[in-house]
């Protein structure tokens, strides 16, 4: 391989709500293994931008790829990126009516991907994988916040999603829990998946994410290896960003 | 009271032939309105026009006029049409119908009270719309459902009562013939007036054991 594959390409993105616009025009793309970061002020559009490329929002004109194929704003999408791109909400939105383990098992069963039983073993060992090897049987009632979104990421990861898309997945979390949920987004990090984090946590950015995106008024302002554009920021907007919030 | 004792063994006979038949059309007509309520609810979910106006144009009537009146253009009035139904077949219908444009609300609302962040995951995970309604998002709306559907199908069992307007030898008209007989008319009403209590405290019970068994960890 001469070029690293391009897990996802946004070209010319564009998107009003009513005559609002909130996306005027974005570009990106995220290499197959990466870990991007996207940080930005509230409003700026950078959920959106996600929203857009999972399929949840549709956009006014603009091109979206993932994996090499293209997505239409509004229509279905083509049955090989069934599950292909996973999402990690910001309010979990797990299934409370199912068990943490069926929550996990219910798309790779429905879609056909696997029978029952290979499920279970799947969404265990992933259950496991994210510290809930022993609350497989709860609802997501009885479940901690912090529980709550590393079960949303093992049903994510049971689709085998080809990019993750994570939109302020410790945003509505108590601060003593942000951690434990930062932690499984490392260990994915570390194990070379594709990870979108749109994030306020400038830290875990800067640590974890091998490149950062700033976003602000709907344009990609900045980017750059993290390291980098936190320490030496190139533009007047995102310097304000960071005295801001850092 | 040996009076009144002897007249309710002498009626039990009747009184139960009429609770039959109140059980029979409380049941048909629950379950058929769910039926065709839920296909109502789905019309008024839908995004197209013709099949929401339809659907909320029918709810609006029914929920408009009175029950009785309604039945009374199923039993009696339809005829002039050349269409003659059975007292039993024209109550049935008309419960049936009536109980539609109710569930049809119901469910409808109970649907669109689901978080929308629930289709969204749904869909993420790679189910298709219809999956996602049944999978994730019907059972959460049915618990939200449960309470206010108990409550239409109490006022049901109670208005089956109306069938007895069209010759439907339901619980209350039977106590009605007995009444004309035995000209005990306080005893006679009450009983059937503790049978229908009965009727809706059973049901309240299974309302309950639905609630407990949507219960999902909280308490």
């Amino acid at each position: 391989m001469s070029e690293p594959t391009v897990a996802i390409r946004v070209e010319g993105l564009v998107k009003h709500f009513g005559q609002t616009p909130v996306l005027r025009g974005v570009d990106l793309s995220v290499t197959q293994g990466e870990a991007l970061a996207v940080i930005g002020p509230s409003g700026s559009g950078k959920s959106t931008v996600l929203r857009c490329i999972a399929g949840l929002d549709a956009f006014d004109s603009g091109r979206i790829e993932i994996a090499g194929m293209r997505v239409e704003a509004r229509r279905s999408r083509p049955r090989a990126l069934t599950g292909a791109v996973g999402f990690v909400f910001q309010t979990f939105n797990l299934f409370p009516h199912l068990t943490a383990l069926d929550n996990v098992t219910l798309a790779p069963i429905r879609t056909g991907r696997l029978i029952a039983s290979a499920a279970r073993d799947l969404g265990l060992s992933l259950l496991d994988k994210v510290g809930l090897g022993a609350r497989a049987d709860a609802y997501p009632a009885q479940l901690s916040g912090g529980e709550q979104q590393r079960c949303a990421i093992a049903r994510t990861l049971a689709m085998q999603p080809q990019v993750i898309l994570f939109d302020e997945p410790t945003s509505s979390l108590d601060p003593e829990l942000v951690s434990e949920v930062l932690q499984v987004i490392a260990d994915l990090a570390r194990e070379g998946r594709t990870l979108v984090i749109v994030t306020h946590q400038m830290a875990f950015a800067q640590e974890v994410a091998g490149r950062t995106l700033f976003i602000d008024g709907g344009r990609v302002v900045e980017q750059g290896p993290s390291k980098a554009l936190f320490a030496d920021p190139r533009t007047e907007r995102l310097r304000q960003f960071l005295d801001r919030v850092l | 009271m040996d009076g009144a004792s002897s007249l309710l063994a002498q009626s039990a006979p009747f009184l139960a032939k009429g609770l039959a038949y109140t059980v029979a059309l409380s049941l048909f007509g629950m379950g058929m309105g769910l039926l065709l309520g839920f296909g109502l609810a789905l019309m008024r979910l839908s995004p197209r026009l013709v099949l929401r106006a339809p659907a909320a144009a029918y709810v609006s009537a029914v929920r408009g006029t009175p029950l009785l009146v309604q039945l009374f253009l199923i039993y009696y009035g339809l005829p002039q049409f050349g269409l003659e139904l059975s007292p039993l077949v024209a109550a049935g219908i008309g419960f049936a119908l009536n109980m539609a444009a109710y569930a049809c609300e119901i469910l409808r609302s109970s649907i669109a009270a689901v978080d929308r962040g629930q289709w969204e995951a749904a869909t993420v995970l790679g189910l298709n719309r219809g999956q996602s309604l049944r999978l994730i998002v019907l059972p959460q709306a049915a618990r939200t459902a449960v309470a206010p559907l108990s409550n239409s199908f109490m006022s049901m069992i109670k208005d089956t009562s109306l069938a007895a307007t069209i010759q439907v030898p339901e619980l209350f008209r039977q106590a009605q013939l007995i009444t004309a007989r035995t000209f005990q008319i306080f005893t006679m009403y009450l009983a059937v007036a503790a049978i229908y209590w009965l009727a809706c405290a059973l049901l309240a019970m299974g309302q309950a054991r639905l609630e407990r068994a949507a219960a999902w960890g909280r308490r």
